[in-house]
């Protein structure tokens, strides 16, 4: 299978996008990058405060 | 909301205004925990810009996200965030290429925008109980949850990172010797950067007690009480020598040595005994040739309240002859204070850097009027006002 967790090409605006965190083994897929950029910062936020300050 | 208004000269009080709502997706608006009262506001304060009254002061604020607009996408409900002074866009050239203070959009036809303050732009000042953040995922610096280092981290938003900036517009280096104009806050903070940096040697100019008591204590800097005698010779004396790099942390409303009153502990600004260009002067004879100011102090291009017709337009006779000849290098301007704040703030987690000494009173949001007097007055032990709603 085809993961894209770290970084890779969308084709379309409409298109999920799955990304994956730097630090554990948390992923996710989203509908769009506006989403997945959210819930990236709510995973830093809960799990990796630290990090979560810097990016 | 209650938010702290100018009235006029010598004169705020404290209001029921409305309260900031989400006017763009970009934005978020605060709940305010911690404002500060800057010496920028005083010029204000005291009738010497042309500040109209209405204006709701305060440029040095945090607090936590309240409400989010839906462009944000970095912040949510519950953050806490502390935010320049500053207000910039974050993609015209000048914020591009990290001049955030000078950015061309947020108040268009003038490079830079701040909160609160006059010819800066529309956006309310934050002595208030809610504050709205344009462009807030650029504008608000992240802060860990809690209540811890709050002091510290509202010192965040201008004097921390302005004091750095004076010592790097002077390209300040480890080992060297710097003189620095002025123990106001600013002043203060210039040394405790200049402590950080590892700067061989400090001499503090000022000539309130208290604040040249803070620059020995906590920036192990040299006092020198401009009341005493010429500043510069007392430098030269004890340094051995002019000193390689000097900071202007004090501007326009300079006090003239000669004309102090040393029979008085009278330390208020009068116009009548100012000279803008005296720091300024001072620096180019303080500073050995080829050696760097940083002028982090402001100067204004209008003054109505200046001592003469000169000054009133921005024009000071500063010694270029002198400037020229020693081969010295001037950097000027406000702080583009997001070039530094996260680095300063995690020199604050990591405990590398604690400012908090600068801090002399944390009153009441009511108790702005009174604080704004004494700060005003220079009395002694009023160094750094902050208001809590």
């Amino acid at each position: 299978m085809v993961t894209y967790r770290r970084g890779g090409h969308v084709q379309g605006g409409d298109e999920a996008v799955e990304r994956g965190c730097d630090l554990c083994e948390w992923h996710c897929v989203a509908d769009g990058y506006p989403e997945l950029v959210s819930r990236y910062q709510s995973h830093l936020r809960a799990e990796h405060p630290k990090a979560w300050l810097r990016v | 909301m209650k938010a702290v208004v100018y009235q006029g000269p010598y004169d705020v009080a404290v209001e029921d205004v409305d309260e900031p709502e989400i006017e763009h997706p970009n934005d978020v608006v605060v709940d305010i925990t911690t404002s500060c009262i800057c010496g920028s506001d005083l010029h204000m304060y005291e009738g010497r810009t042309a500040a109209e009254e209405g204006i709701i002061f305060g440029h040095e604020n945090m607090g936590v996200v309240s409400e989010v607009g839906e462009a944000v996408s970095t912040l949510e409900e519950g953050d806490r965030v502390v935010m320049p002074f500053n207000v910039s866009c974050g993609f015209c050239q000048n914020c591009e290429e990290g001049y955030t203070g000078f950015c061309t959009n947020v108040n268009p036809g003038f490079a830079g925008g701040a909160y609160g303050y006059v010819a800066m732009g529309p956006y309310p000042g934050g002595q208030a109980e809610k504050l709205r953040v344009p462009y807030a995922d650029h504008n608000a610096l992240k802060l860990p949850e809690g209540r811890e280092h709050e002091d510290a981290f509202a010192l965040l938003a201008d004097i921390f990172p302005t004091g750095w900036h004076g010592t790097e517009l002077a390209n300040l280096e480890s080992g060297e010797s710097v003189a620095i104009f002025g123990a106001g806050p600013v002043g203060l903070m210039a040394a405790y950067s200049a402590k950080l940096k590892g700067a061989a040697e400090i001499y503090v100019v000022d000539q309130v007690p208290s604040r040249l008591e803070l620059a020995e204590e906590h920036c192990d800097a040299h006092p020198i009480d401009f009341s005493e005698g010429d500043p510069v010779d007392q430098i030269i004396e004890e340094h051995g020598g002019m000193v390689d790099k000097g900071v202007d942390a004090v501007g326009y409303q300079a006090t003239d040595p000669d004309d102090v009153d040393t029979e008085t502990e009278d330390y208020s600004y009068q116009p009548a005994k100012e000279n803008p260009a005296v720091v300024i002067n001072n620096l180019i004879r303080v500073v050995r040739p080829t050696g760097e100011l940083g002028i982090p102090g402001l100067y204004v291009p209008e003054d109505p309240g200046a001592p003469d017709d000169m000054a009133a337009q921005g024009r000071l006779g500063i010694d270029f002859g002198k400037f020229f000849e020693k081969g010295l290098k001037c950097g000027t301007g406000q702080c583009n204070v997001k070039e530094y704040n996260r680095y300063l703030r995690d020199m604050i987690i990591e405990g590398r850097a604690d400012p908090t000494w600068v801090v002399s009173h944390r009153v009441d949001l009511e108790e702005a009027p009174e604080m704004y007097e004494a700060f005003d007055a220079r009395e002694e032990g009023v160094t750094k006002v902050l208001l809590e709603p």
